[in-house]
């Protein structure tokens, strides 16, 4: 016989089974017990740590491809998921069909679901845990179907069960005899409470996992598809779909988001990110083409999708223009378009423009490189100061800047000689100092490190560098001495 | 049909395809797409940039444009290595430079540079403000970082098919090896769309189709040196940046056999041109309190 599965966690004090699957339960073991009684009793079981971090992003997973039925879903942790279905069952073909192709879907999903369907979710809630088989609850019916049912499918606290039981109140029917005044006087006002929610009669509001954005398009597949062509195609629909919708509102998509549902559940996201708003059917289409080149894993189509679904997420205005008749291609939109074909492969880091920080002093801060589809075009610059002699600013710059070994003038001269990557350079022309301030008022650190003395050194080759000193010659500890760019 | 014209049609269909791959650009610019474009360009140039040669950018020096069919470089792919033995990084500013000139005759052009992420982490990445001296508008370039060494070149062909870059520039790894094919087809899309393409490689390719090959060094400062000595001055400051270029090949040669050279030149960020260097230092600068904002902050 195959030995079962348990799994342990610390609780009161000892280790002790928190789960168990059925052929371990059969070999005697239940939740609760200590980890040395299990093993005394059924040593082949193999127990696990229970790492409830894990369990409850595989139950995040599971909400997520629930997601095709309803987007009002609701996460109930650590072991439910809520489904409004409200108006939403006959598109399934009615709740016994939709019940069953919910089973089907998470039974291929490797787990074992008890299904309820009800009036409210407390009452769904009570009778997916106490009955064994799936079970659609016909509607105004809830009093009957709670009257013979222990308090534990409540949802009540573990010392209100306590309670309960020794008052000898074992069957929810047993309340309605009672008074309620006297009921919440001792035992407080949340027993009412559950009851009334499972029965209808207090407003028990879903905490919806995500809203809906609107800019959606979305098919239903007869057959599942796997081949990159088809999916190909069908996005191509999809943003023809979304297109129309946005070009009717003046709106382009900067960022869209294509969810594949794959059969047996897995639900695959791929976003991509464009520089300028986009709803051309063809330029969307050429976007997830290459995203989907760019897949080091490829589709993982395996038995494949049955469903997907296109979302514009970030929109802006995107007002249409007139075609040049001459012929004459627009430059900037011709460039953007392949930035954005690049970032969709290569992911949208990989393409980056440079941008100007003016307010940063330190020069790895006051110029750098941001994602192309992320920014927006800089300025032209009104008219940069050119140096007909030697730049004042490397071309190439090293992060972070790399420590020298310096043979310098006192007191504030530039070296002489100095050590980098093992070689020893003379210097042969120099210029500087050149004083930068750091930001002091950002961080103590910042105003620790002091100020910067910046030098251009050209050595006997003629290769130039950029180094800078750290600290002063006068000061306690000595200065330190980095090269930080490289000119041409 | 006999049997001698029946032999001879594949080899000269054979011809023509070579012609047609070979072919210059002022052989063939007719009236079409190309010359329109042509005259647009032409029109837009900037003052300071003269416009001569449509089948190139003139460098801005004679004795290096008369090497050139056109009197200037010619479109297509271009070869930039370190000379034996010396920095890499020049050989990476004189593609630059050559981007800075080429951007500067179209006013709408547009400018990409792909690195790979080895390249970068040895000679470090690049430096908007460093471009800008050069003369390098950086708000018309994108710069593309690979990880794998190859997708370097796939980015380089989709950028010069799609005619949306009039500069290309990809620093490839020592590794990398470009194919004779592939630089055919860097070659054909940069010539018909009239745009620049640049290889910076830390060795030159063994088996490529480049319209011309450079060895690139940093050049001292001589000038700067020998006025300063005159003068008695301890230290020379630095002057303009200097550049050794050595034309190790030239496939649109003026003269028949390939002219080749080396001259010792000096880039001017101010015109956007190369010139010869100056026996007097050109920048004296002040002292950093003396500068405007910009180049202090």
């Amino acid at each position: 016989m195959v030995p079962g599965l348990g799994l342990v966690a610390r609780s009161r004090g000892a280790l002790r089974l928190t789960a168990v699957d059925a052929r371990a339960e059969a070999a005697g073991l239940h939740p609760g017990l200590s980890l040395a009684d299990a093993r005394a009793r059924c040593p082949e079981v193999q127990l696990l740590e229970a790492d409830p971090v894990a369990d409850s992003r595989a139950l995040g997973r599971l909400a997520e491809a629930c997601r095709r039925y309803t987007p009002a879903l609701a996460v109930d942790a650590p072991d439910g998921i809520v489904l409004d279905m409200t108006g939403g069952a006959h598109l399934f073909g009615g709740e016994v069909a939709l019940m069953a192709d919910l089973r089907a879907r998470v039974v291929r999903a490797g787990f074992t679901p008890r299904l309820a369907m009800a009036d409210t979710p407390g009452l769904a809630w009570a009778l997916a845990r106490v009955r064994a088989e799936d079970f659609a609850a016909p509607v105004g019916a809830g009093a009957e179907l709670l009257a013979p049912l222990g308090f534990a499918a409540l949802r009540l606290a573990p010392d209100q069960l306590a309670l309960l039981h020794r008052l000898g109140l074992r069957r929810i029917g047993q309340l309605s005899s009672l008074p309620r005044a006297a009921l919440v006087r001792r035992l407080g006002r949340s027993l009412l409470d559950r009851l009334d929610e499972a029965l209808g009669q207090r407003a028990s509001p879903l905490v919806t996992a995500l809203e809906v954005p609107p800019w959606r398009a979305e098919r239903r597949l007869m057959d599942p598809i796997w081949l990159e062509d088809h999916v190909l195609s069908v996005i191509a629909d999809l943003a023809g779909d979304l297109g129309t919708r946005l070009e009717a509102a003046g709106l382009g998509a900067r960022r869209l988001v294509l969810e594949l549902y794959r059969v047996d559940g897995a639900v695959r996201r791929l976003q991509v990110a464009t520089s300028r708003p986009v709803r051309d059917r063809a330029r969307i289409a050429a976007l997830f083409r290459e995203r989907l080149a760019g897949l080091n894993e490829g589709l993982e189509a395996d038995f494949g999708f049955d469903q997907l679904r296109l979302t514009g997420l970030l929109l802006q205005p995107l007002v249409p223009r007139a075609m040049q008749l001459t012929g004459e291609t627009d430059g900037e939109a011709d460039f953007a378009a392949l930035a954005d074909r690049l970032a969709a492969r290569l992911g949208p880091d990989a393409v980056r423009r440079f941008t100007d920080h003016p307010e940063r002093r330190l020069p790895e801060e006051g110029a750098t490189l941001e994602p192309y589809v992320h920014t927006r075009a800089p300025p032209a610059p009104a008219d940069t100061a050119h140096f007909a002699g030697a730049p004042l600013r490397p071309l190439r710059l090293l992060q972070p800047p790399q420590p020298i070994e310096v043979l310098a003038e006192l007191p504030d001269g530039p070296p002489e000689r100095f050590r980098w990557r093992r070689v020893a350079r003379r210097v042969v022309c120099a210029e500087g100092p050149e004083r930068i301030e750091p930001e002091w008022w950002r961080s103590p650190a910042v105003a620790e490190a002091g100020p910067r003395d910046y030098y251009r050194l050209e050595d006997e080759k003629g290769c130039r560098y950029w180094v800078f000193r750290q600290g002063l010659y006068t000061d306690a500890t000595p200065p330190r001495w980095y090269v930080q760019g490289l000119f041409s | 049909m006999d049997d001698g014209s029946l032999a001879e049609d594949p080899l000269d269909r054979l011809r023509r395809q070579i012609g047609a791959l070979e072919r210059t650009r002022s052989a063939t610019a007719g009236p079409g797409v190309g010359a329109a474009r042509r005259l647009r360009a032409d029109g837009r140039a900037t003052a300071q940039v003269p416009v001569e040669g449509a089948s190139g950018v003139p460098l801005g020096l004679g004795q290096i444009d008369g090497c050139f069919q056109g009197g200037g470089l010619p479109f297509g792919l271009h070869e930039a290595t370190p000379v034996d033995g010396a920095a890499p990084a020049p050989a990476m500013g004189f593609a630059l430079m050559l981007m800075a000139r080429t951007l500067a005759r179209r006013r709408e052009g547009r400018g990409l540079i792909v690195q790979s992420a080895g390249a970068e982490r040895e000679g470090g990445g690049l430096y908007g403000p460093g471009l800008a001296a050069l003369g390098l508008d950086t708000s018309r370039l994108a710069l593309v970082r690979v990880r794998r060494p190859a997708d370097a070149l796939q980015v380089l062909d989709e950028a010069l098919r799609s005619g949306a870059v009039t500069a290309a520039i990809a620093e490839v790894e020592a590794g990398e090896q470009i194919s004779l094919a592939a630089s055919q087809r860097f070659n054909f899309w940069a010539q018909d769309h009239e745009s620049m393409a640049f290889i910076v490689a830390l060795k030159p390719s063994g088996n490529s189709a480049a319209m011309t090959r450079w060895q690139v060094a940093a050049a001292p400062s001589e000038g700067a040196v020998a006025w300063a000595r005159r003068r008695g001055l301890r230290r020379p400051r630095l002057g303009g940046a200097g550049l050794e270029l050595v034309l190790r090949r030239n496939r649109r040669s003026a003269a028949g056999g390939g002219l080749l050279g080396r001259w010792i030149v000096e880039w001017d960020g101010e015109d956007c041109c190369f010139r010869t260097p100056e026996a007097l230092p050109a920048s004296v600068a002040g002292t950093a309190g003396h500068r405007p904002d910009a180049a202090v902050a």
